[in-house]
C-alpha cells in the first residue's frame, strides 16, 4: 500500500497538512475557516461558477476560487483579507440583482445560504433601478419538485446531480444570460427516484419538495439523527419533526453508508407512523377477555411464555428484520437462553418500495436483518431448530402450541396470504404478537402488545454492509406504548431470566451501536389548550 | 425641532394625578427629620390627605344627588377618575392603544397575509397558528388556509404587527376582548378579515405579488 | 329561689342588641372597607350589586310588560349580601394533608373570642324600665297606662321601687381584665389556623401572627394602665360612670395613650399597617391560606367584628362610652341651666351617642388602612418592644405619680 501523498500549506496564518489533490476550500474547513460558497457541493464534481469561494493566494495572478485550486506545498492563502470581503460583496451583489426578496414566503428562509451569506458579507439595499428580470414561477419539475425560476442563482448542483449521481441527465441549463434557466430536458419531467435530493442541494428555494412545501417554518423544526428503515442501506437520516410529528426527513452526511443523498421512498416513510398502528393491547386468553391494560397484556403474555416454557420445542420465536440491535439481543437471550426454544427466526416485515438500483437503494426493504441475525436470532441447529418455513409448516401441522410473532408481515411469508395465515394460525394455542402495526396476526393473536415505531425509540441498525448506525428517539410514542425493549427486559424478568440491561444506552455496550452525542433538549414550548375553533358563535 | 432637545411629555390624562410638577427625591437609607421620626404627626398628616379626599369626594357626591334630583346627572362634576365599565367609556383612551388584531384584505376581499409565520414566530404568548396554502395565482403563491388567534393568550405587545412584512395584521384600538366562553376567544381567519375590515392600497401589496416596480 | 324573669328578659335584649348590632356591622364593614378605598382613591367602588325590580317598559310592538331593572344597587350595598353567599355557597374545600381537628376549629376560636370580648363593654346608659314610659309627651296617652303599670310591675323590686339596669351584657367587676384575656386567646386561632394547615406559607403566617399578638399585647395592657390608675377602677361600667364630663374623657387625661391603644389594637386585629399574618405580597393569605368557603369567611368576618370591637373598646375607655357631653340622667346641664328630658330620650341618645362613636372609629380604622403602608416585619417587632411598650412604661409611673400627688393632696 502506497503511502498518501500529503501537502502542507498555510491558511490565515496557519499550517495545515492535507492528502494532496484537497482543494484549498476544503483544506480552509479543517482550521475552521468558513469559505463561502453556492455552486460548489463535497458530493457533486466541482464547477466553480459561482464564484463566492473566492480567496487570495500569495503569488497567483489574481484571486483564484478555492473550490477548483488544489492545495500544494507552501501555499499561503488568506481567507478574509479585505479585498476578498469586497469581491464576495460584490458577488453577492450580482446574485441579488435579479433575486426576488420574497423570503418570507420562501421554504428556504432560514436555511437559506444566500439568505445567510448576505447577513454575512452583503448587507446592504439593492442599488438597482430597473426591474427585475421576471421568469417562471411555479413549474412542477414533477410531482415532488417544483421550481421557482426567479429565486434561482444558476449555481448547476441540480444539474450537476442529475449528471453524476443518479447519472439520469434530466436536468440543464436553457438560455443565456439573465434569460437562463434550469429546465427539464425534453420538457418532460424529473423522473429518477433520487429527485427530492436537488431540493436539498438547492443553496436558494429555487427548488422545493412539494411534500414540504409551506408545511412549516424551519426554524420550528427540531432535528434529531435517525436512520431510514425503508431498505436494508439504512441511509443515516435527520427527522424533521415538531408539535411529535415528522415534517420532513434530511439525509445526513456518512461516507460509508449513504454519502449525501437517500432516495425519496425513505422520503415518505416517515408517514407509515401513523397508519395502521396498533394502540392498545389486546388480550383474549380465557378469563382474560376485553380491554387490558398494557401491565396486564404483559401479565399475560408473562403468563403464556411461562407455560410454554414447559415443552420448550413447541415454542417458536419469529422476530422482526425492522428491530434495533438491542431489541433483537434481548429476544434472542429471551427465548434461546431464558425459554430455550430452538425454533427462532427472522422475517422480513416489509415488502413494499423501490427495486434495487445501483445507487443507494438495496432489495431487501427491512432495514436491520442482518443485524438481528448477528444477534442470535437464527434457528438452533444443534437441536433441530427450524427456520421461518420450517416453523410455519409445523405450525400448519399443529406441532407448535405457542408462537410469538415480532413485527408485522408475516402474512408475506404465506402464498395464501391472509387467509391462510387465520388458517395456520388457528392450529396454533397460544399466539402473543408484538409490534406497531394493526397486523392481521395481531387481530388474530391471543395476546398483541403495541410497540413504538422506529422514530419513536432509540436504537442502532446494522445495514446490509455490517456497518452499524444509530437512531434516536425523535418522537413521543402514543400514550401507553412500552418500547420492546423495556417489554423485553420485563419479560426476561417475570420469567426469572437473567438482567441485561433496560435501557439503550446499557444495551448498546453489548451490541457495539455507536451512541449519539447527547443533543441539548429542545426548549420546552408550553402545551396550549388551543383547539381550531371554527362553528363557534362569534360575539 | 429636535424632540430630544425639546422633551414635550404627552399631557397626563387627569393631571391632579400627579405630582403637579414637583418632583420628590426618594433616598435609601432614609433621610428622616426627628419631626418625621415621630412618625405619629406624619401619619395624622397623611390621614388628611386621605381624609381630606375622602370628604372632597363625599361632597362631590351631595353634589350629584343634587344634580340627580333634578334629573341633570350627567351634567355634574364628577369624583371619580374611574368609568363605570361597559356602561361608559374612558373618552381619552389613546389612538395608539393596541387591541384586537384585525387581517388586512386585498381589494378582491382575499386576506393580504402570505402566511410567512413572521408573527407566530414574533409572538411571545405563541397565539397565533397558521395553516399555509398554495394560492392559486401563482404571482401570490402563499396564503392562510387558517389564520388563528388566541386572544385571550394574547399580550397584545404588538410584534405581530411589528414582525408582518406585508402590513396583514393590525392592532386596532378595540379592547373589547372578553367572553364568557373561551371557544370564542380564539378567533379564526373569517372572523378576523369580517370585522371591520381596512382595505389596503394597491402599493402596499406584497412585493412579490403583482405589481412589482423595481 | 325563683327565676329573675326580668333580668333574663334585659339580658335577651342586650344578647340580640349586641350580636345584631356587631354580625351586621361586620357585615356592612366590608362594604364600607371597599367603598371608602374607593372614595379615597378617586375610584367608583363596588356597585354592580342588584336586586332586581320589575318596571314596568314599553313592548316593541306597543302596549307594556315587565322589564327587569338592575338599577336598584343601593350604591353597592348589596356586595356585603353578595359576598356572604358567595361564602356559604362556595365548596367548602379541605386539604387532605391537614390536622382536621384544629383546622376546623381554628375559626371558630378567632369567631368567639371577638364576639366575646364585647360582652364587658356598656353600649347604652342605665335603663330604668318602669320609667320608660314617663315624660311630658308619652304620659299624656292613656291608652299606654297598661303598659306603663306592666312594666312597673315585672321590673319592680317588690317594694314598689324600681330597678336599674344597664345596657351592657355581663357587668363584670374584672372587665378590661376580661377583654385582655379573650382577645388573648384570639392568638391561638392564627396560630392554630396557621399550625394545622400543614404548609409554609401557614406555618409563617401563624408564627408571625402569635409573635405579633402576644408582643402588642404587652404594650396594649399596658398603655391603658394609666387609666385604670385614675379611675381606680377596671370594671368598664364604672370607667364610664367616670367618663360622664367631657374632661374626664380618656382622650382628654391621656391622648398620647389613645394613639398607643389604638395601633396595638390594631396590631392584634392584624390589619395593615400591621398585617404581617396574612401578608399577600410575601405568604399568599398567611395563616389562612388554606381555608375556603365560610371558614375563610369566619376569619374575614371576625377582622371586621374585631374593628366593631375595638371601636366600642376604644369608646368606652377614650371617648366616654355612651356619655354625650353635658347630657345626665335628667336632661342637659349647661352650667346652672338645666334643659329636662324624658328617661326614654336619654336612653335614646346615649344609645345613638355610643353607635356614632363607633362608626366614626369604624371609619377612623378603616382609613387607617387606607392611608398607611405595610411595616416590615423587624419594624413591627421593633416598633412594639422598643417604642410602644416604654412609652407605656414612662406613661404608667408618671401618671402613677400624678396621681400619689393629686390623691395626696
Amino acid at each position: 500500500m502506497s503511502e498518501i501523498k500529503t501537502v502542507t500549506l498555510t491558511i490565515d496564518g496557519r499550517q495545515v497538512t492535507v492528502p494532496a489533490g484537497t482543494s484549498v476550500l476544503e483544506a480552509s474547513k479543517v482550521i475552521g475557516a468558513e469559505v463561502p460558497h453556492f455552486c460548489y457541493h463535497p458530493g457533486l464534481p466541482v464547477d466553480g461558477n459561482c464564484r463566492m469561494c473566492i480567496v487570495e493566494i500569495d503569488g497567483a495572478r489574481r484571486p483564484p476560487v478555492s473550490c477548483a485550486t488544489s492545495c500544494a506545498d507552501g501555499m499561503v492563502v488568506r481567507t478574509d483579507t479585505a479585498a476578498v470581503k469586497a469581491i464576495r460583496a460584490s458577488v453577492m451583489e450580482f446574485l441579488l440583482v435579479n433575486h426576488p426578496i420574497d423570503c418570507p414566503i420562501c421554504d428556504k428562509a432560514g436555511e437559506c445560504m444566500l439568505q445567510d451569506y448576505y447577513m454575512q458579507h452583503d448587507r446592504k439595499r439593492s442599488e438597482l433601478r430597473d426591474e427585475k428580470v421576471h421568469k417562471p414561477r411555479l413549474v412542477k419539475f414533477s410531482d415532488r419538485i417544483v421550481f421557482n425560476g426567479e429565486r434561482c442563482i444558476l449555481c448547476t448542483r441540480c444539474v450537476r446531480f442529475t449528471e453524476n449521481v443518479t447519472r439520469t441527465h434530466e436536468l440543464g441549463i436553457v438560455n443565456r444570460g439573465d434569460r437562463a434557466l434550469v429546465e427539464v430536458a425534453g420538457g418532460g419531467s424529473l423522473h429518477n427516484r433520487y429527485q427530492d435530493n436537488v431540493a436539498d442541494i438547492c443553496p436558494v428555494g429555487a427548488l422545493t419538495k412539494t411534500d414540504f412545501r409551506f408545511k412549516k417554518r424551519v426554524w420550528f423544526l427540531k432535528h434529531t439523527d435517525s436512520i431510514c428503515p425503508g431498505c436494508s442501506r439504512g441511509c443515516n437520516v435527520v427527522l424533521d419533526h415538531d408539535k411529535n410529528e415528522v415534517v420532513r426527513v434530511m439525509p445526513r452526511f456518512r461516507a460509508e453508508v449513504n454519502g449525501h443523498w437517500m432516495c425519496d421512498e425513505g422520503r415518505d416513510i416517515h408517514k407509515r407512523i401513523g397508519v395502521d398502528r396498533l394502540l392498545a393491547p389486546r388480550v383474549k386468553l380465557p378469563g382474560r377477555e376485553g380491554g387490558a391494560t398494557p401491565e396486564e397484556a404483559l401479565e399475560a403474555v408473562a403468563e403464556v411464555l411461562g407455560e410454554a416454557r414447559k415443552t420448550p420445542d413447541r415454542l417458536a420465536a419469529i422476530a422482526s428484520s425492522w428491530g434495533t440491535n438491542e431489541e433483537a439481543f434481548l429476544f434472542a437471550k429471551l427465548f434461546g437462553e431464558t425459554l430455550r426454544t430452538p425454533h427462532m427466526d427472522v422475517k422480513s416485515d416489509s415488502d413494499e418500495g423501490y427495486p434495487e438500483d445501483d445507487v443507494l437503494h438495496t432489495a431487501d426493504h427491512n432495514p436491520n436483518r442482518a443485524g438481528v441475525v448477528a444477534q442470535g436470532v437464527v434457528p438452533n441447529d444443534k437441536k433441530g431448530g427450524l427456520g421461518l418455513a420450517g416453523i410455519l409448516d409445523a405450525c400448519r401441522r399443529g406441532d407448535i402450541q405457542c408462537l410469538v410473532v415480532w413485527g408485522p408481515g408475516l402474512s408475506g411469508h404465506l402464498p395464501g396470504g391472509e387467509s391462510e395465515l387465520a388458517l395456520v394460525l388457528s392450529k396454533v394455542a397460544r399466539v402473543v404478537y408484538l409490534g406497531w402495526k394493526d397486523d392481521p396476526v395481531a387481530r388474530l393473536a391471543h395476546v398483541a402488545l403495541p410497540t413504538p415505531a422506529w422514530a419513536e425509540k432509540d436504537g442502532s441498525y446494522t445495514n446490509c454492509d455490517g456497518i452499524k448506525s444509530t437512531s434516536v428517539r425523535a418522537l413521543d410514542p402514543p400514550p401507553g406504548v412500552r418500547g420492546e425493549i423495556e417489554v423485553l427486559a420485563d419479560l426476561q424478568a417475570r420469567l426469572k431470566g437473567r438482567s441485561y440491561g433496560r435501557t439503550f444506552r446499557e444495551l448498546a455496550a453489548k451490541t457495539g451501536a455507536p451512541l449519539p452525542p447527547r443533543r441539548p433538549a429542545p426548549a420546552l414550548r408550553q402545551p396550549s389548550l388551543y383547539r381550531h375553533a371554527s362553528g363557534v358563535a362569534r360575539p | 425641532m429636535n424632540p430630544l432637545l425639546n422633551p414635550k411629555l404627552p399631557e397626563p390624562a387627569y393631571k391632579e394625578e400627579f405630582t403637579a410638577g414637583r418632583l420628590f427625591t426618594y433616598r435609601n437609607p432614609s433621610d428622616l427629620t426627628l419631626w418625621e421620626r415621630l412618625y405619629v404627626p406624619e401619619v395624622l398628616r397623611g390621614l388628611s390627605i386621605t381624609g381630606s379626599i375622602f370628604f372632597k369626594n363625599m361632597g362631590l357626591w351631595l353634589v350629584w344627588l343634587g344634580y340627580w334630583a333634578r334629573g341633570r346627572a350627567n351634567e355634574a362634576p364628577r369624583g371619580a377618575v374611574t368609568v363605570y365599565y361597559p356602561e361608559e367609556e374612558r373618552p381619552d383612551m389613546t389612538k395608539v392603544n393596541r387591541g384586537k388584531h384585525i387581517l388586512t384584505q386585498r381589494l378582491n376581499g382575499e386576506p393580504q397575509c402570505v402566511a410567512c409565520y413572521m408573527c407566530a414566530t414574533a409572538c411571545p404568548a405563541w397565539c397565533i397558528h397558521i395553516d399555509a396554502g398554495e394560492h392559486p395565482d401563482p404571482a401570490i403563491e402563499k396564503y392562510p388556509v387558517r389564520f388563528d388567534i388566541e386572544i385571550d393568550k394574547c399580550i397584545f405587545c404588538g410584534y405581530c404587527e411589528e414582525a408582518c412584512p406585508v402590513d396583514a395584521i393590525r392592532l386596532t384600538t378595540d379592547y373589547h376582548t372578553v367572553d364568557y366562553l373561551r371557544e370564542r376567544m380564539v378567533y379564526d381567519r373569517d372572523y378576523l378579515l369580517s370585522w371591520n375590515p381596512t382595505k389596503v392600497q394597491q402599493e402596499h401589496v406584497y412585493p412579490g405579488g403583482e405589481p412589482r416596480r423595481g | 329561689m325563683t327565676l329573675d324573669w326580668a333580668f333574663l328578659l334585659i339580658t335577651a335584649v342586650n344578647l340580640v342588641a349586641v350580636i345584631g348590632l356587631l354580625l351586621n356591622l361586620g357585615g356592612v364593614l366590608t362594604w364600607v372597607e371597599r367603598k371608602q378605598a374607593a372614595v379615597m382613591a378617586n375610584r367608583i367602588g363596588a356597585n354592580r350589586c342588584y336586586i332586581p325590580v320589575p318596571v314596568p317598559a314599553k313592548a316593541p310592538g306597543g302596549g307594556w310588560k315587565v322589564r327587569w331593572s338592575k338599577r336598584f344597587t343601593l350604591v353597592g350595598l348589596f356586595h356585603a349580601i353578595a359576598d356572604g353567599m358567595k361564602m356559604l355557597t362556595k365548596e367548602d374545600y379541605t386539604p387532605p394533608f391537614v390536622n382536621r381537628f384544629i383546622y376546623n376549629l381554628a375559626p371558630f376560636i378567632a369567631f368567639v373570642t371577638v364576639f366575646a370580648t364585647f360582652a364587658v363593654i356598656p353600649f347604652g346608659g342605665p335603663v330604668e324600665p318602669a320609667r320608660l314610659l314617663d315624660g311630658p309627651l308619652l304620659s299624656g296617652i292613656g291608652a299606654l297606662d297598661g303598659a306603663r303599670a306592666w312594666l312597673a310591675g315585672f321590673f319592680g323590686d317588690g317594694s314598689g321601687a324600681a330597678r336599674t339596669f344597664r345596657l351592657q351584657l355581663a357587668d363584670l367587676d374584672i372587665g378590661v381584665l376580661y377583654v385582655f384575656a379573650v382577645s388573648g386567646t384570639g392568638v391561638f386561632a392564627a396560630a392554630l389556623a396557621g399550625w394545622s394547615s400543614n404548609n409554609k406559607f401557614s406555618l409563617l403566617g401563624g408564627l408571625r401572627a402569635s409573635a405579633q399578638m402576644i408582643s402588642y399585647e404587652v404594650a396594649l395592657g399596658l398603655s391603658v394602665i394609666g387609666l385604670f390608675l385614675i379611675h381606680g377602677t377596671v370594671d368598664l361600667g364604672r370607667i364610664v360612670d367616670q367618663q360622664q364630663s367631657l374632661w374626664m374623657w380618656g382622650i382628654v387625661l391621656q391622648p398620647h395613650m389613645f394613639f398607643l391603644f389604638l395601633a396595638a389594637n390594631i396590631a392584634e386585629n392584624k390589619r395593615i399597617p400591621f398585617d404581617m399574618p396574612e401578608g399577600e405580597s410575601e405568604l399568599v393569605a398567611g395563616y389562612f391560606t388554606e381555608y375556603s368557603a365560610m371558614k375563610m369567611g369566619m376569619f374575614m368576618m371576625s377582622e371586621f367584628v374585631a374593628i366593631a370591637v375595638i371601636a366600642g373598646l376604644v369608646t368606652t375607655l377614650f371617648f366616654g362610652g355612651y356619655h354625650v357631653p353635658f347630657l345626665y340622667d335628667d336632661g342637659f346641664h349647661f352650667g346652672e341651666s338645666v334643659v329636662p328630658l324624658s328617661h326614654l330620650t336619654v336612653v335614646v341618645l346615649r344609645l345613638a351617642s355610643f353607635t356614632l362613636k363607633v362608626l366614626v372609629l369604624c371609619w377612623f380604622q378603616i382609613l387607617i388602612r387606607w392611608t398607611l403602608p405595610k411595616f416590615r416585619y423587624d419594624q413591627v417587632m421593633r416598633l412594639g418592644w422598643k417604642m410602644l411598650l416604654p412609652i407605656s412604661l414612662a406613661n404608667l409611673v408618671l401618671t402613677a405619680g400624678i396621681a400619689q400627688i393629686v390623691n395626696a393632696r
